[in-house]
């Protein structure tokens, strides 16, 4: 399990909201709208991008980044 | 990248029309499999260092070069020009969804210089500790799932499933 602040996930859902319906405000064309099931797809994978900013705000992602980066993964095992 | 790759090689393939000149059609077998195949291509150093064949750190190196993917590309141009271009996009392609890794890529093989855009960590090639920990960090996150919204709104501008 991924470690985060509690607020991420839901932080997550909100931004997945936004993305959504920019997407669709932007892209939906009058002659061809989305169903409710393709609109629902849309908001689940939006919700990853979503929990992408979210983990912006979110220490812990902050705190992996850092200490990966200490270290050499590519370094020879002696 | 991880996951991404997948969204990533099936959006080139969404402009492989584009790309070829019209000989290939979007999203057609023939496109998934080529940019599929290529885009994966640089991928496959992992195979020689997983067979003890090469070290740890060959990978993202010659595989990861502009010098590789015109080689690939002119492998490619007298068996068929279509595949030769998508080919050499996809390789491109790969080389963008990689630049964000803090390991950098040697674009400029034989120079080793390395460049990175440095939003996430790299830990390592492959294995799931290496799967778990990209995922531990935001951009990967942002960058892979924008890849699967981008390819979800190609599909629908292109009009195939899930908009059949």
């Amino acid at each position: 399990m991924i470690k985060m602040e509690k607020r991420t996930p839901v932080l997550a859902l909100f931004f997945a909201g936004i993305i959504s319906i920019v997407l669709i405000v932007i892209f939906e064309k009058p002659a061809k709208p989305f169903a409710m099931w393709q609109g629902l797809l849309l908001f689940f994978l939006c919700y990853l991008p979503g929990m992408g900013i979210a983990l912006l705000f979110d220490s812990y992602a902050k705190k992996a980044k850092e200490e990966y980066l200490k270290i050499n993964f590519y370094e020879e095992k002696k | 990248m991880q996951l991404g790759h997948v969204a990533v090689a099936l959006a080139v393939s969404s402009y492989a029309p584009e790309i070829t000149g019209g000989r290939i059609d979007a999203f057609s077998a023939e496109a998934i499999a080529v940019s599929f195949v290529a885009h994966w291509l640089p991928n496959f150093d992992v195979i020689p260092i997983r067979l003890g064949w090469a070290r740890d750190a060959f990978h993202c190196t010659w595989s990861h070069s502009f010098l590789f993917a015109v080689l690939v590309a002119l492998i490619l141009l007298p068996i068929n020009a279509g595949w030769a271009l998508l080919g050499f996009v996809s390789l491109i392609i790969h080389f963008l969804a990689d630049m964000p890794s803090s390991v950098g890529l040697p674009l400029l093989m034989p120079w080793k210089r390395r460049f990175t855009l440095n939003l996430w960590a790299d830990t390592g090639h492959s294995g799931w500790f290496a799967f778990r920990s990209t995922y531990e960090q935001a951009w990967t996150w942002l960058l892979e799932g924008g890849a699967f919204v981008f390819l979800f709104i190609r599909a629908y501008q292109v009009g195939v499933w899930p908009f059949v």
